[in-house]
Parts: structure tokens; C-alpha cells; sequence
């Protein structure tokens, strides 16, 4: 059987004229998969306009303002750090052009280039002394530490890394509640 | 368009940068841009945070509203941009028919056993709901939900007329076919006795 004109009718969005309607109750009569589809059509219809309105939990407007300022804080935030940024930069520019100005004038050039190398060779030889004093200050400790106290340590290294693991789980297996 | 006299006066003071008058304004329409978005997102987790982002984003652009215009529309208008942008960024799971997705729903005057049968049906409007495109989604609520005429529908989601027209009738179409392939003839003509009642 031709469903067509019939089942635009049906979902035809303005009223139909006299003649339409009563072709289409007469195919009604006698199609039941055109009836079928009118009657699905006028219960969808029922239940899109029995649906209520839904209104958002109790504080919504606070949550708002709460986010509104959040917003405005981020924005503050990113501002004076661009700012910040900026300023830092021109600064450092503006003291690498002034310094190597000055420092040329004053050194020749080959001279500043040594000068330069022998002072960053000084600071990584001291650092390197530095470390070795720590090194060995750290192992004296260490050695005067009775057993027990690495015993507990590492006790509490496992206590932390498993509490650690389990709120990972946790935060990855549940859904955020808002 | 008109407004209510406070609310004009509360857009007025808006605009102008006042937050308390903007507050009053959140306090009117939270309820219509909630339930458009729980009605498109489906979850109200999802409707909360897209609710929020609408009038985050009202707030920023109220200079360009057109007072000529309706302040409900325009605000659902961002709210169904904003929805149907986040259905399309993030292909969210839409919708479990059990948890929270239905949460929210109960009739105070209702036994319990009364809102469980409401939540069923609010259940099968949204899971019918999500088996349309985000844009045909926001045509339907906006025409059953608000009432609103194709023009305002047009206006709405930056349509056409007859673009919004044959949308609905596809849509119409759609969830109308969908039906009758999930339920058998016999319980279409008891949900259609059903919806007579209403």
C-alpha cells in the first residue's frame, strides 16, 4: 500500500486543510502501519508536553557568583603574570645590551670571552667540591642510624606509596559527585 | 519584546557592570537555561556545568544583547549553541538509565512508587530524545519545552524557517518510527490512551 501523502500528513507540522484530514482518517481506517505510526506520533506528542521543567539544585546562583569571581581571579592571575613576563624580559634584554656595552668598553672582547669561561670553570669546580662535603657528611649520618630506623622508613615509604595507589584507584574508578 | 519593568531595570543595571542585578537575573532564568540543558545533555552534572557556562558567557557578551529581543531566547539561543557545541566536541556517553541521570525528577506530592513510574517516563522522554542529532534535539525541546514558534526557533539556533520546520517533522518522524520498532502496536495504543489523559 502507498503510505504516501499519508504519513507526511502525520507529521506535518501545520494543521491540515478539511479534504487532507479526511483522506488521512479514511487511510487510517484501513493502514495499520500508518495508524500505528500516528498513534506512536500523538503519545510522543503527550509525552514531550507532559514532561516537566527541571530546575537546577538549590544554590545555583551562589555557585555562579562563586564561579563568576574564580573567573575574574584566573584572568588577574594570568594578567600580572603576562605583565610580570614582559617587564622580565625587557629587563634582562636591556641589562644584556647595557652590560655587554659597558663590559666591551672596559675588556676587550677576547679577553671578557676567557674571563667568562675561566669564572663558569671556577663555579663548577666549587660546586663539585660542594657536593663532595655533603656526600660525606650524609654517609657519616647515615652510618651513626641505628637498623630499626631504616626498618621503619621503608615501612612508611610502603604505607604512603600503597595509600597513594589506592586514592589514584579511587579517583579514576568513581564518577565526580557535584 | 517585553519585559517585566524590574527585569528591564535589572539588564539595564547589568549591562552598566552591577553583579547584584546580574544575580537576579540568574535567579529568573535558571530554571528554563537548567532544564534545556539537562533536556540536551541528558545528565544533570553535564546540565549544572552547561547551565553555568550560559550565563558565564550572557555575562560577558550582555553588551551585544539587543534589548529589542527577547532576553529568554537569547539566552536559550546560547545555551543550545553551547550544548549542541559540547554534544558535537565531546561525543559524550549520553545517557544510563539508571544513577543520577534521573535524579532530580520527583513530584513532591507523589509516593514513592508514583515518582519511580515518573522517572520511567522521564527516562523514556530522554533516552528518545538522545536518539536525535544535537541540532534536531534542540528544535524538539525548544518547540515542546518553551513553546516557542519556528520563527523564535529560527532566531533561536540561527536557522532557517523552513530549515526548523522540516527538522521537527523529521524528528517528528524519527522518534515516531524508533517507537514503534521498540513497542509493540498494543502498548503504543496504551501510551497514546495515556497521553490523551494528560
Amino acid at each position: 500500500m502507498k503510505h504516501q501523502p499519508f504519513e507526511d500528513w502525520i507529521f506535518s507540522n501545520e494543521p491540515l486543510g478539511e479534504e487532507e484530514q479526511r483522506k488521512l482518517d479514511a487511510h487510517l481506517e484501513t493502514c495499520d502501519s500508518c495508524r500505528t505510526l500516528h498513534a506512536a506520533d500523538f503519545a510522543l506528542n503527550g509525552m514531550l508536553a507532559g514532561a516537566p521543567t527541571l530546575s537546577p539544585a538549590p544554590g545555583f546562583q551562589a555557585r555562579f557568583a562563586y564561579r563568576l569571581e574564580e573567573q575574574r581571579r584566573m584572568r588577574r592571575l594570568v594578567r600580572v603574570l603576562l605583565v610580570s613576563g614582559l617587564i622580565l624580559t625587557l629587563m634582562a634584554v636591556a641589562s644584556i645590551f647595557i652590560g655587554s656595552v659597558l663590559f666591551t668598553r672596559v675588556v676587550p672582547f677576547n679577553r671578557a670571552v676567557t674571563g667568562i669561561g675561566q669564572l663558569l670553570v671556577q663555579i663548577g669546580f666549587q660546586a663539585s667540591l660542594s657536593l663532595r662535603v655533603l656526600r660525606l657528611v650524609a654517609s657519616t649520618f647515615v652510618r651513626s642510624l641505628p637498623q630499626v630506623v631504616f626498618f621503619a622508613a621503608a615501612i612508611a615509604g610502603l604505607g604512603l606509596s600503597s595509600l597513594w595507589l589506592f586514592s589514584l584507584y579511587r579517583f579514576s574508578s568513581q564518577p565526580v559527585r557535584r | 519584546m517585553q519585559h517585566r519593568p524590574e527585569e528591564a531595570a535589572w539588564i539595564k543595571e547589568a549591562r552598566n557592570g552591577d553583579d547584584r542585578s546580574f544575580g537576579y537575573l540568574v535567579e529568573s532564568y535558571q530554571a528554563p537555561v537548567y532544564n534545556l540543558c539537562y533536556r540536551m545533555l541528558g545528565t544533570p552534572g553535564d546540565a549544572e556545568d552547561a547551565a553555568q557556562e550560559t550565563f558565564l558567557k550572557a555575562y560577558r557578551n550582555l553588551k551585544r544583547y539587543d534589548p529589542q529581543r527577547s532576553f529568554t531566547n537569547w539566552l536559550l539561543s546560547i545555551a543550545s549553541h553551547h550544548c549542541i557545541d559540547r554534544l558535537r566536541r565531546r561525543r559524550i556517553q549520553w545517557l544510563s538509565l539508571e544513577g543520577d541521570t534521573v535524579g532530580p525528577i520527583s513530584e513532591p506530592g507523589l509516593s514513592p512508587e508514583g515518582n519511580a513510574v515518573v522517572r520511567e517516563k522521564q527516562a523514556a522522554v530522554q533516552a528518545m530524545l538522545k536518539e536525535l542529532s544535537p541540532t534536531d534535539r534542540s528544535a524538539v525541546v525548544l518547540k515542546y519545552w518553551y513553546d516557542m514558534s519556528y520563527e523564535e526557533i529560527a532566531e533561536t539556533l540561527s536557522l532557517t524557517e523552513s530549515a526548523v520546520k522540516s527538522r521537527l517533522h523529521r524528528a517528528r518522524r524519527e522518534l515516531a518510527q524508533r517507537m514503534v520498532a521498540a513497542e509493540p502496536a498494543a502498548a503504543i495504543g496504551g501510551l497514546r490512551d495515556e497521553a490523551s489523559a494528560i
